[in-house]
């Protein structure tokens, strides 16, 4: 076994504590404070272990249970024990300050999305930690090792989609911030699985989907077409800010 | 054969000075074995000089990229470092890459379009970053696009791999086509063939979604 392991803790994460992007859609390596599991933990941290594809059940809704595994604080282990040991964990180290935490993949369970959506979002795992996650996972319960790459090839349209929903989603908070009271909103209709809470006039002629705008982009992961998105949401954003009767209704 | 050694054997008429001291000098036929080392030996010093002057080549070529990168870098930063990070965006490059290429986190990307000003270090990296697209554009098209994707079908390595581990020059080869892909890995991955050798590889399936399989498996 050779299994991938970190250089250093920074290289597990996207972003931590309150770095973390509300509008960041949920996302597998997603590890929140306190959400109780069905058969493995009444409290505790968690991360999310399932595949997006799996929990998001069209329309940008989310199912009503994902799959998680229970996380904990461990005795320190040195970045390379991870090679070759230690199979049914994933090393978070400096989690949640110094020192050592793991995902523990055998107390995993389903977890209701209103519990994920009640806690904290502590922190979102890099896409090279997302990788060693489902390698660890993969290997754990089959014994193949597959190489992280290659995670990364077949995974790579998820991350380009949650970069884009983040991204589209900044850009309309911030056009709605800049919304004077009385100025018309359109509702949100298509991100419920993005953890902001707030009022997002998202679409225009309520008629846009996120899905149709990224979609080529999905497919691709072209630049081309991430352009195509991000120039999409600043055609909402100013005519949201401009007022326009696309961007009216609600 | 009062001015020449002949050796038995000889076929030739290939010859050489002999030096026997001075004043006195005889020429010697030489063998085809002797010609033949001698040939190799001059081919081998040609050889040699080739690549030193090769590499003097690219010696000069890397440090007028290196010139022209950091002049064009030194007029970018004086301009606003949002609006250069956006151009870079303009490009299509994820947040992630960009990121990764400057050297911070995705987040410190995100602080610095609210508002936060980026440090000296960070400015001059977004300057330098959005520099180094200007200079390839003239080689490549959609520089982002192309960055992104890996060099060779042998390895998930691509330009933003090279440029995040601070090889610019050899990015910039690879841009311009003086180095092939095989030569930049065996550069910055020595191994590189056994380290991402795979019986694995990815397909779509029925749903159109990737999987991975064991590779020649229908």
């Amino acid at each position: 076994l050779n299994l991938e392991t970190y250089s250093e803790p920074d290289d597990l994460y996207r972003a931590r504590a309150d770095e973390v992007n509300p509008n960041r859609p949920l996302f597998t390596g997603d590890i929140f404070d306190d959400v109780p599991i069905p058969g493995a933990q009444e409290h505790g941290m968690a991360l999310v272990l399932a595949h997006p594809c799996s929990f998001r059940i069209g329309a940008g809704r989310l199912a009503d249970r994902v799959l998680v595994a229970a996380v904990r604080e461990i005795s320190k282990q040195g970045r390379k024990a991870w090679t070759r040991g230690l199979l049914d964990r994933m090393p978070l180290p400096d989690l949640a300050g110094t020192g050592m935490w793991a995902a523990f993949l055998e107390e995993t369970g389903r977890a209701y999305v209103e519990h994920l959506l009640d806690a904290c979002r502590l922190a979102c795992l890099s896409e090279s930690a997302v990788n060693m996650l489902q390698q660890r996972l993969t290997c754990h319960l089959t014994r193949v090792e597959v190489p992280t790459h290659q995670f990364s090839q077949a995974f790579s349209h998820t991350y380009e989609e949650a970069d884009l929903l983040e991204d589209w989603t900044d850009m309309l908070t911030e056009a709605d911030e800049r919304l004077q009271p009385g100025e018309p909103w359109l509702p949100w209709v298509d991100v419920p699985h993005v953890l902001y809470r707030g009022t997002i006039p998202l679409t225009c002629s309520g008629a846009i989907s996120l899905r149709v705008k990224i979609g080529p982009c999905l497919q691709t992961g072209n630049s081309g077409a991430r352009l195509g998105a991000r120039h999409a949401a600043a055609d909402i954003g100013i005519a949201m800010m401009l007022g326009l009767p696309g961007a009216a209704g609600a | 054969m009062d001015d020449a050694l002949r050796f038995p054997g000889s076929s030739t008429n290939a010859s050489a000075d002999v030096q026997l001291g001075p004043g006195l000098q005889l020429t010697k036929t030489m063998t085809i074995e002797e010609r033949a080392r001698d040939l190799t030996e001059l081919a081998g010093s040609l050889r040699n000089r080739t690549a030193i002057t090769t590499e003097d080549i690219a010696d000069v070529h890397h440090r007028s990229f290196r010139l022209q990168l950091d002049t064009h870098t030194a007029e970018l930063v004086k301009r606003d470092p949002v609006q250069l990070l956006d151009e870079v965006a303009g490009l299509g490059f994820a947040w992630r890459d960009i990121a990764r290429m400057i050297g911070v986190s995705v987040p410190a990307l995100r602080r610095w379009r609210l508002g936060e000003k980026p440090s000296g270090d960070n400015r001059r990296a977004i300057a330098r970053l959005l520099a180094f697209t200007h200079i390839i554009t003239d080689q490549v098209f959609e520089p982002a696009s192309w960055m992104e994707v890996p060099i060779t079908g042998d390895a998930p390595t691509t330009a933003i791999d090279l440029y995040a581990a601070g090889h610019l020059d050899v990015a910039f080869d690879l841009a311009t086509g003086n180095c092939t892909p095989e030569a930049v890995l065996d550069i910055v991955e020595p191994g590189w063939r056994d380290q991402h050798r795979s019986d694995w590889e990815v397909a779509t399936a029925e749903d159109g979604q990737p999987y991975i399989k064991p590779k020649n498996v229908r």
